[in-house]
């Protein structure tokens, strides 16, 4: 038995990355609670680990999961007595043993809805996501945000309650069509992928961070097929993840874009990429995610950075920033002009933006480039962005910069 | 008026990408293939399917289950549903189709079915199945068909079906292969391979491993064999 625990291990870390969405969808229906579900889930798995090793691993582990947790959820029902009037979503027998695809979907999409929801603060829903939809642990998101576990505890507690209180649950008929839910889980999904894209401390990319993200999306973009921006998003964040493992050297420090090694971006990861954007294409959608995801796949289907096409991404930039003024988007479009018309002409486009992006480092860093390309002293920029990052990865980069100005 | 025939051309999986051109390239090349056919009014459905090495072909042999997990040899990379006045226009259409040299387009007669062209508008993964006859000759590869035609005629109704077509005999068909300077037709094609696709339906399923296990208990799988390919949303 000693030697069946890593390959049953194996299978359940197999079993839930791939169904954890949907058992724990149709246990929140069942339960009407998040915490309830969750345990109900818990419970099943320390019955899998207690009954597997000697009855052999069944052969759809995910339904025998779910059946079991729904006994476990079922029970602590009739415990619980009078307190099971309170579960309003109690909508059919429990111990059916396949759901109907339709409810499998609308189980999925009502717990993304919950845990995004927009009355949530931001913290609440990200942490929310992150435990309840992938199964981080307190102990992994205190390491992922940087904080005490106690305080990740209690923002995991604060945002249950929350919908608990307000009763958020959308059980009420056509929960699906609540304008502002989609924006809310798109912005989620967007914010835990640049957690993983540029952690503020620490090492450059959190690599599983950035995979969970683009994962969530893809069940996501499959939930809600005729959103173009749910494409839209996936298509950005495959473009991020193919490119991801070359973003750092051996050291961990930053690698431009413009340096980064392309004979080692996933090809597979591209591929899924630029079917995602055809999709949104072909739904018509121009909005931010969309937008973004044009200027990746420029940038990922180059085939060298000088070779790039410029043209395309100031188009797209202009677009992005015609969707709403971002300093950010303009300093990025400042980038791409200074590539097709030069130096000079990125500077100038630079040059409105000193005062808003004054506390950014990375206005300083692209002034430095570009001063550098005019023979100009680069070496305050570089320093004030140097002061201004958090991001060790970064740091050693702008060092290494400043470093090279000295030889 | 003409009577007008549907037929399904198939294009044939080439091997994988190897470098960012290529895959950049074939991108390219795909999306220009549907353009190309819906300009010419005579698309009514058509689907791109997720490389093979992704992919599970299941069968029977005697009372042992198969399953197999790709990459497989001369199988679909996407699918183009046609309809035309004949064969003859259709293996034109194939001919005029923008692809590259050592491509390959099977064209092949429907004989009966339809498949939903809103499928991917609807939440959830799409499951292309290809129906596989294995025989020595093509009557017994006919009777195989029958047989499977018999048993699931009435069987793919269920939750999440999105149709499908049945396809005539390989015979019946063209092979257009491309080459550096033309697309030429070959003769056939042939029951050349061990296993001849005769079908093809589309089922929603929540993934592979559900798809595997739903045609695990098929009779397309008791009298035959089934390749099962997630369609990309494109």
């Amino acid at each position: 038995m000693a030697e069946l625990t890593p390959s049953l291990a194996a299978v359940l870390h197999d079993v839930l990355g791939r169904e954890r969405s949907r058992i724990v969808g149709a246990l929140y229906r069942l339960c009407g609670g998040l915490d309830a579900a969750e345990e109900a889930l818990q419970e099943a798995l320390v019955a899998a680990l207690a009954t597997w090793p000697t009855d052999g691993v069944p052969d759809n582990p995910a339904a025998w999961l779910t059946t079991a947790a729904r006994r476990h959820a079922l029970d602590g029902r009739r415990r619980r007595g009078v307190a099971a009037a309170k579960a309003p979503m109690l909508m059919e027998d429990p111990m059916a043993a396949e759901d109907a695809l339709e409810t499998i979907h609308d189980d999925q999409l009502r717990l993304i809805f919950t845990c995004c929801h927009p009355a949530l603060p931001r913290d609440g829903q990200v942490a929310l996501t992150l435990k309840v939809i992938l199964g981080f642990t307190i102990e992994e998101l205190a390491r992922a945000f940087v904080c005490a576990e106690t305080t990740m505890a209690q923002r995991i507690v604060r945002a249950k309650r929350t919908i608990e209180d307000k009763q958020l649950a959308y059980a009420s008929p056509g929960w699906r069509e609540l304008p502002g839910r989609t924006t809310a889980v798109l912005e989620v999904l967007y914010l835990i992928f640049n957690e993983g894209h540029t952690a503020r401390t620490g090492a450059l990319a959190r690599l599983d961070l950035q995979a969970e993200a683009l994962r969530l999306a893809r069940l996501v973009s499959e939930l809600l097929p005729r959103e173009p921006e749910a494409s839209g998003l996936l298509a950005l964040m495959a473009f991020g993840v193919a490119r991801a493992a070359t973003r750092a050297d051996a050291e961990g420090v930053l690698v431009r874009l413009e340096d980064q090694d392309r004979d080692r971006w996933d090809l597979a990861r591209i591929e899924e990429g630029l079917f995602a954007l055809r999709r949104a294409r072909t739904l018509g959608g121009r909005g931010s995610y969309v937008l973004q995801a044009e200027i990746a796949a420029c940038h990922t289907t180059a085939p060298t950075w000088a070779a790039t096409d410029w043209d395309a991404i100031t188009r797209a930039y202009d677009e992005l920033l015609a969707l709403g003024n971002s300093p950010v988007v303009a300093l990025n479009r400042a980038v791409a002009i200074s590539m097709r018309e030069g130096a000079v002409a990125g500077l100038v486009e630079l040059a409105p933006l000193a005062e808003i992006l004054a506390r950014y480092h990375l206005f300083y860093a692209t002034r430095a480039e570009l001063l550098r390309r005019l023979g100009r002293d680069p070496r305050p920029d570089y320093e004030r962005a140097l002061a201004l990052t958090q991001n060790a990865s970064e740091q050693a980069f702008l060092r290494r910069q400043i470093a090279s100005l000295d030889s | 008026m003409t009577a007008m025939t549907d037929y399904l051309l198939m294009i044939t999986e080439r091997p994988a990408a190897a470098t960012r051109a290529a895959v950049t390239e074939r991108a390219a090349t795909r999306a220009a293939v549907r353009t190309h056919l819906a300009a010419t009014g005579a698309l009514v459905d058509g689907g791109e399917l997720h490389p093979s090495a992704e992919s599970k072909r299941v069968r029977r042999t005697g009372e042992a289950l198969a399953v197999e997990a790709g990459p497989f040899d001369a199988t679909l990379e996407s699918y183009y549903l046609v309809r035309t006045p004949d064969l003859a226009a259709a293996t034109a259409l194939a001919k005029a189709l923008p692809l590259h040299p050592d491509d390959v387009v099977d064209v092949r007669p429907v004989m009966k079915g339809a498949i939903k062209a809103d499928k991917l508008d609807q939440p959830g993964k799409v499951f292309a199945f290809a129906v596989l006859g294995a025989a020595a000759d093509e009557p017994t590869w006919i009777q195989q068909m029958d047989r499977i035609d018999l048993a699931t005629h009435d069987k793919l109704a269920i939750p999440g079906g999105c149709g499908g077509v049945r396809l005539e005999a390989p015979t019946t068909g063209r092979r257009v292969a491309f080459d550096a300077s033309k697309a030429r037709v070959v003769d056939g094609p042939f029951l050349e391979c061990k296993e001849v696709i005769g079908g093809l339906f589309f089922l929603r399923m929540p993934s592979l491993e559900d798809a595997t296990r739903w045609a695990s208990a098929s009779p397309f799988v008791a009298l035959g064999g089934l390749e099962i390919r997630e369609l990309w949303r494109s």
